[in-house]
Parts: C-alpha cells; structure tokens; sequence
C-alpha cells in the first residue's frame, strides 16, 4: 500500500470543494518524477534539443545552405564544429538537422499515438466483430519489420520528409494499437466503469473520463520510448536516402554524407551520430521516469520495434 | 478431539512438557529513512505437539509476519532483530540457510490463503507433490508417485490418480487447497502453519476444509499455527489465541477463556463486530478508525485512539504485557494468559454469551430487520419483480474452440423487492449471484424473462424514462479498489453522476457531494483525495455515497463487505442498515457469507446453481430452512464459540460447482 493512510496528508490542497478530476494526480506524478535524476536529465536534454531547433535560423551561426570557402576545415572560432566536405558549417548542419529529425520523430509519434489509440480504442471498447478485423489488420502490419514497413510506405509515395514521417507513423501505429487495446479491455473490467454504466455515463463521457485518463499512463511511456526509436528510424531511412532532400539536411543525412569521407574526417560521422544517441538516451530516461513516476510496473512492457 | 474443558487456564502449559514451537520476544523491523520501523514486538508464544494456536488480528496487525518469522522466510529488507525461534529445541535464527530449507517442508508445512497462486501453474499437481516428496525422502519416482496419489486420497480427493495429471488452474478452490494441503503434509511435518487457509473459499467448503485440518491433527498429533482475521474459524479450530493488535500481542491464552471473558477492548470489539454476535436490526459493534500504520505509532497504548474504554493513563507510556496466570501455575510457557490492557482489572469486557445455546431470542417472526420504520405500515409497494429470469453465457469448449454451447447462469429466477426492504441473496461462487445483480442494474440484457422496475424493463426504456430507471437502481461492488477511479479525485467520483443527470450549478454539485460525504461518514477534505489515499472501508463507503448521490430507490449491493477486515465490515453494514432506515432505499444484498446476509436482510434467497432453491424471512431461513442446500449453509456458519463446535465432515468435494 502505497502513499499515507491518514487523510490529513498531501499538500498544498486545492481551493476547497474543487472537484476536477487527474489535475491532483498529474501534480503528484510531477513531484515524482521530478525526484528522479535520470528523468531529469533527459528532460533537460529533450527540451535544450527542442528550443535549439525552434530556434535554428536564429541562433545557427551559418545559413542552411550557407557554404564557406574552407573544406573540411576542423573546429575553430568560426567553425565550432568545424566544415564538412563541400565547406558547410558542422554546427548549423547539427542545428538544422536536429530540427528536420526531432520534428519528424515528433510528427511522426503523434500521428501513430493517434492513430493506434483510435484503433485501439475501437477494438478493445467495442469489441467482437469490430476487434476482430481491427486486430487482424494491425497483426498484418505488424508481421513486416517496422523499418520494412516505414520503406515501403515511402517507396510507394515518394522520398520525402512529410512522406518517412508517414511511413514511421504507419510501422508505429500498431504498438499503440495493440497497448491501448490491453488497457482499455483491462480498465473496461474495472468496477468504476461498471459504476459508470449504472450510473447512465454514455459511452462517449465513459471512454472521456474513464477509459483514456487510464489508458493515458501507458501511453504517454510509450510514446516516449518510441520517440527514440523513431529518431534511429528516422537516421535510418535518411541513411537510405529515402527522407530529406538537400539543401535541407537531417541528423541521418549528415551521417550519410558525412559516411563517404568517414576515414578522412570521422568527426562528420561522430558529430550525428553522438546527437542522435544522446537524444535517444534522454527519451528512454524519460520514459523510464515517468513509468517509475506513475507508480506501475507494469506500463510500457511492450518492447519497441523499429 | 479433545474437549476444551479438561484444560483448564491453569493446566494450558504444564510443567516439564518441552512444546514443539516456542517464540520469545520476537522483534521484526523494517528498515526506513529514519531507522528502523517495528513490525513485531515482544510477540512470544508457544505452542505443543498436536494443539492448535490461533492468530488473530485486522489487516496490518502482522499475522503473515508471525509465519513468515518462523519459517525464515522474511521480506527481503524485513528482518528480525531480536528474539528467539525454537522449534523441537533448535533455534531456528542459529541454522545455516540450507539446514532451515531442509527443515521447511519436512518438519513444517505451509498452507497458504490463495492456494492456486501458490501451485506452480505449469506443472501438473501430481509432478509438484512427487518432486516435493524427493526432495526430502529418498522415495523412487514411482514411489513418490504412489505416495502422491495417496495423499490426495488423504485430503479427500476422488480419484486421485486422475487429478494428479491436472494442471493447478483446472482444480476448484477448495480442491486446491486440499491438495496445499496434501503438499504441506506430504512428508509429514510436526508442525503445520495456515496463513488463512479457508479466507478465499466458500463457507461450506471452509467447513470441510478446516475439519480435514482437524482430522488431520488427530491422525499425525502435528501441531498446527493457524492464522486468520476471522475469529470464528479460530473458535471453531484453536485451542490457545493470540491477539495481535499493531504488531503487539493484544492478549493471548486459551480460546474458552479468552473468547469467554476477554480481558481487552480490542478482543472484546472483534468479538462484538461479528454478524452473528447480535440479532438480526441491532447494530453491530464496531471498531472505529483503522489499524495504524507501522512507524506511525505514538504514545500510549497502541489501541487507544480506538478504544471505547480509554482514560487518560492509557495514552501515554507503553502499556506491559501483563501475566495473568494464577500464581500456582507451574508453566514455564510464555505468555500463557495475558493482557496488555493496563484497565484489565477494573473493566468487565463483554465475552460471549453465558450459557450455550440459542444466543439470539429475537423472536417475533418475520425480519427482525425490518425495524426499517415500516413495522406498523401496510404492505409495501412493489419496487423490483423479476419473472423467471435466465441468462446464458457462451462457452467455448476447449476441445472443440471453433463451436460454442449456451450455458445457463441463471435459470428460472423470481423475486420481488419491496420498497424500502432488504432482500438477501446468498450462495456460492459461481451460483449465478452477481449475474442477478447484473440482470436487475440492466448493464446486461436477459437471455429469458424479465426483470421490471416500477413496471418496465430498465434494459429495453428508452429516454427520459431510461434516465429515471436508470437514477432509480445503483450498485455497490465487492473490490472497494476496482470500483473508484484511481485518476479522480473522489469529489469527481461523486459529482459524476449529478453532472450526468442533473443540470446543477457547480455550487450545488459540490454542496451535494459534502452532503453525501457526511451521509457515510467521511470528512469533506477527503473530496480532494485520490482514492489509492483511502483505505478499503473509506473507498467503500465512498462508493455507497456515489450510489446514494443520485437518491436511487433501490441499491444493488453485490458483496459489498467480503474484502473487508471484520471490523471494518460492521462499520459498512451498520452503515447501510442506518442508510436504509434514514432514506428508506431498498437493498439487494448479494453475499456468499450467511450470517451478513442474514443480518442485515429482512428476506433472504438462497442460490444454487442458477436457481433459487428457497425464499423466507431472515428467520424462518435461519431456523426453519426448508431445503437441504439452505440446512448445509446454515450448518457451515461458524458460531464464534468454542464451545458449539461443529461436527464436521471432511469428505464430498464432487459437488458439480466444484469443478469450475
């Protein structure tokens, strides 16, 4: 049993007779996980990643297609980063990179959270025939690795960076599917949803106010672990070939640029290569921290895959 | 069976006998940011070959603490810091690991409460006794196997060598246990300790289960430590008690004495929380607040924030286990009869009652429990009638998974509830109760039949009129921790229902959730608790109030006290008794334990198999039961008395429900 018995405890209560609902819950899961310093960390890390990227073209010291007169210049003052091979500058390549990858994993996760709870929903509320061609569907997509998938759905509309984001979005979409599924089939036993019924909630206010806040811890875990994934995924198919086009550029094309001169200057490989593993680390410790936040073990068991 | 009454206190431990199980000052911590937080404390008892010790106590007293000490089994973290285990002269802390493993299963067997979560799920029972009875004889596999089936014939299994291959999940809960059972006696072990070995199982398996106990005990003379928060099954079972209060003995000694003339508040409070300790319309007495919380314990005897008796002397300093053996006693045993209550001497706590025999002269016919106000009134208006009401589940045969086969969960069921009464529904698992329940709340449609409320069918009204049926009938379920919403706030919970039906303003809405917080007992702040802060009596007490929110006429309370400790039990029913008598709702009151249901039923159904086998007044189905089914219930009530012990039989686990 967890937390005190005694109903005096707890802090910092609401104005009297507020009875919102999860505001109380979402305050303590905060405190929580703000006590955990890996959580933190990768927080930290994600949120100075994104004000990097909201911010590119003013902070980046040089121009997107900006090219200088030195090649493949090492660090220096004008060059923090130093050049790569056709003279553009290393740290606003990262800068601009990171934006094109971290929006496209940010773009491509919601489509999929969004898309798979939907489904999820459908299947697991509803149930029978529903859930059964629901589910057939997911386990079909599913079968194909996620990153066979991703390329398939961009070979067929294209390679472009709208287009991989899709792609990522379709391979992920059946994890959050079949979670959301596992959750809502567990929370619809739940006494409170019985009690809900009895007391003539409809299904919309049941799966509002009962169903999704439920379903939501896991979720949100996911999503962040599958971030991660999708950033590699992303780094992958660019790897490929199959995101952006130049002049715009992604942490996997500058590894993908940056490959072909790898034994020369191994300092354009590393430079991506780096970002790209560190920000994956800080989503997974993020994850991590909010699932140990949430107080279950038991969310976010489902292995990622990508 | 030795009778109780050839040992008297004074003769419970006489000298020279060198009892099997002896524990002295037993102290168990937990380690916390603060130090150590104590869980056991100066807990001593002893307990002979072939005699039964009981512990008792509400959740978080430390009973499993008790067990798990002896055994050596101790949460990792949780240690033992001082005090002895002595069993048959060796001190249990002095041995290496691998001569207490050797010990454990041999010499002391271990039945637990949830019998199926203790059978390894992927092994088949006869593989988990052969491979326990290996380990600790030198027995041939073929031996082992012969001795395995016999066994089951022992605990009374039919035909043994089939349900040696069977798969733990195959086996009803009272099989399950039996063959716990089989497991722990296998290699015929001194001492048997049960840690709630019948809480999980219906009352008539109960009874058979603890005479197999019995019968087992007089076979072998083993000594058994039998753990429960159900006092009567350690009045029908024990011969010494130990009291268990906030990791402390309360009080201990032998059972008549202790049960008889208790010389504490709290073990006078269990006794009196229990239903059959009054008639039928008396409240019970209850035990208010809840057991406190390890490390949270402050000055003072650790009962007195709930005691009815504290005085001033009583809140502070820590009151001593007390002796209370005649000076003549000759036992060296600790702690033969004591106390810990420093107000022993001047208080006369009410035990059971003097004589024996029928404790209750209520008498005056029909429903004692209709005390409800309407005593005087003509008869009441008819609020719920189900007519012949079926409802078929489809079964998928695990032979054949592409066909399914009708199976009928309720069959031929009617019944009419009156406004403003109780009607009881009992039986065992699996008897068709809750689905009843379901049918009459209209969260399930009928497969025959109907049930009408004020005329229509909830399931089949459209409309406004749905939305009034549906503010009419509300429910109560067993799980206090499944039937709130961990992600709201209890002010949300509450309000629910009101913003669904209602067009009150906010104000009015918080105003009615105060009103409906009050109504059961809990203090406003809780509106802006999560319910995970609420312990089992309070979130229960919340879920009656979500039903009252919307002034239904009828309640359907399916078990609504069956996860709670007895204490905690008498609050809820004293509470919906109250409930009924202040706003006059009618109760469906589903319920697996007869003496609930009887309490606090005017009439009483009693189930079995999909059907209900007999109607009558809470009295004429207690003393004039008229089907054998309702007899055998009746039968397997425990009275919380030593002295009416039941004579039990052991045999019969073939009933067709028992094979689920």
């Amino acid at each position: 049993m967890s937390g005190p018995g005694s109903l005096q405890a707890g802090s910092a209560p609401p104005p009297a007779g507020r009875v919102d609902a999860g505001d109380r819950y979402i305050r303590r899961m905060r405190t929580r996980f703000l006590r955990r310093p890996a959580g933190v960390a990768g927080l930290v890390v994600v949120a100075v990643a994104g004000l990097v990227s909201l911010l590119a073209p003013v902070i980046s010291p040089y121009g997107l297609s900006e090219v200088t007169s030195q090649f493949r210049a090492g660090p220096s003052a004008a060059h923090w980063l130093g050049t790569d091979t056709i003279g553009k500058d290393t740290l606003s390549q990262l800068i601009f990179g990171l934006r094109t990858s971290l929006s496209a994993s940010l773009v491509a996760v919601t489509l999929a959270v969004v898309g798979g709870t939907a489904v999820g929903l459908c299947s697991g509320y509803f149930g029978g025939r529903t859930d059964q061609v629901l589910m057939r569907l997911v386990d079909a997509v599913l079968s194909f690795p996620g990153l066979l998938t991703a390329m398939v759905v961009v070979g067929l509309l294209g390679p472009s960076a709208v287009n991989a984001m899709i792609g990522l979005s379709v391979a992920f979409m059946p994890l959050f599917a079949r979670l959301v599924r596992g959750e809502v089939l567990a929370v619809r036993g739940a006494g409170y949803v019985k009690a809900a019924l009895v007391v003539g909630c409809g299904p919309g206010r049941i799966i509002r106010r009962h169903v999704l806040p439920n379903v939501a811890p896991a979720l949100v875990v996911q999503a962040f672990m599958t971030l991660g994934f999708a950033l590699l995924a992303e780094g992958a198919l660019a790897f490929l070939g199959l995101s952006v086009d130049p002049p715009e550029t992604s942490l996997g094309s500058m590894l993908r640029r940056g490959f072909g001169a790898v034994n020369a200057t191994p300092r354009l490989v590393i430079v991506p290569g780096v970002a790209i593993t560190v920000l994956t680390l800080a989503f997974n410790a993020i994850a991590d921290g909010l699932r140990d936040a949430m107080g279950r073990q038991d969310v976010g068991r489902v292995g990622g895959r990508a | 069976m030795t009778t109780i009454s050839s040992h008297p206190v004074t003769a419970a431990w006489p000298g020279g006998a060198d009892p099997l199980l002896v524990v002295s000052d037993l102290r168990v911590e937990a380690p916390d940011t603060r130090g150590g937080v104590t869980l056991l404390e100066d807990v001593a008892f002893a307990l002979e070959q072939g005699r039964t010790l009981g512990v008792v106590g509400e959740t978080g007293s430390g009973k499993t603490l008790v067990a798990l000490s002896v055994l050596g089994l101790l949460p990792a973290g949780v240690r033992r810091v001082s005090g002895q285990v002595r069993f048959g002269g060796q001190d249990l802390a002095a041995l290496p690991s691998r001569g207490l493993r050797s010990i454990r299963g041999r010499d002391i067997g271990m039945v637990f409460q949830d019998p199926v979560g203790h059978l390894d799920p992927s092994f088949t029972v006869g593989s988990q006794l052969v491979e326990t009875l290996r380990a600790h004889t030198d027995l041939s596999r073929r031996a082992a196997r012969e001795r395995a089936a016999d066994l089951l014939d022992r605990v009374g299994i039919a035909r043994p060598y089939e349900r040696l291959r069977d798969h733990p999940h195959q086996l009803s809960g009272g099989m399950a246990q039996r063959v716990m059972i089989a497991l722990a006696i296998s290699c015929q072990p001194r001492l048997l300790i049960a840690d709630e070995p019948t809480t999980a199982l219906d009352a008539t398996v109960q009874a058979q289960v603890l005479g197999l106990l019995q019968s087992l005990q007089d076979e072998h003379g083993m000594a058994l430590l039998l753990i429960s928060h159900d006092l009567s099954v350690l009045a029908e079972m024990a011969d010494d008690v130990v009291v268990l209060y906030g990791g402390q003995v309360a009080e201990q000694g032998e059972v008549t004495a202790v049960l008889g003339r208790p010389r504490h508040p709290y073990t006078e409070a269990l006794l009196g929380a229990q239903p059959g300790s009054v008639a039928p319309g008396e409240s019970l007495v209850t035990i208010p607040g809840a057991v406190p919380a390890p490390g949270t314990l402050g000055d003072g005897c650790r009962f007195h924030p709930r005691c009815s008796h504290a005085t001033d002397p009583c809140r502070t300093g820590q009151p001593p286990l007390v002796d209370l053996r005649s000076p003549d006693a000759t036992g060296e045993s600790p702690g033969a009869r004591a106390t810990r209550c420093i107000r022993h001497e001047e208080l006369s706590l009410r035990g059971l009652a003097p004589t024996i025999g029928p404790a209750r002269a209520s008498g005056a016919g029909a429903g004692a429990g209709a005390a409800a106000g309407g005593d005087g009134e003509p008869e009441r208006s008819v609020l719920v009638e189900a007519r012949d009401l079926g409802k078929d589940y489809a079964v998928r045969d695990g032979r054949r998974p592409w066909s399914t086969t009708a199976v009928a969960a309720v069959d031929g069921v009617s019944f009419v509830i009156r406004a403003g009464e109780t009607l009881g529904l009992v039986g065992e698992s699996g008897a068709g109760k809750s689905t009843v329940g379901r049918l009459v709340l209209g969260i399930e449609a009928p497969t025959r039949g109907r049930v009408l409320i004020d005329g229509t069918e909830l399931h089949q009204a459209r409309g406004e009129r749905r939305r009034e049926l549906r503010r009419d009938v509300q429910v109560v379920f067993q799980d206090p921790h499944s039937s709130l919403n961990p992600m709201m706030t209890i002010g949300a919970i509450l309000a629910e229902p009101l913003e669904v039906h209602t067009t009150s303003t906010r104000a009015e809405v918080e105003a009615r959730v105060a009103e409906l917080l009050e109504l059961v007992g809990l203090a406003p702040a809780v509106a802006r608790q999560l319910p995970d802060a609420l312990s089992g009596g309070q979130r229960q007490r919340v879920a009656i109030a979500r039903a009252l929110a919307l002034r239904p006429r009828l309640i359907v309370c399916d078990e609504p006290v069956s996860a709670l400790d007895v204490s905690t039990q008498a609050q809820v029913v004293n509470l919906l008794v109250g409930l009924q008598r202040e706003l006059g709702v009618a109760y469906l009151f589903i319920g697996h334990d007869l003496a609930v249901v009887r309490h606090i039923s005017d009439r009483v159904a009693v189930m079995r198999h999909g059907r209900i086998v007999e109607v009558g007044t809470s009295e004429q189905v207690h003393r004039r039961p008229g089907h054998e089914y309702t007899r055998a219930l009746n039968d397997a009530v425990l009275a919380v008395d030593p002295r009416r012990r039941l004579g039990r039989s052991t045999g019969d686990q073939t009933t067709p429900s028992d094979r689920t």
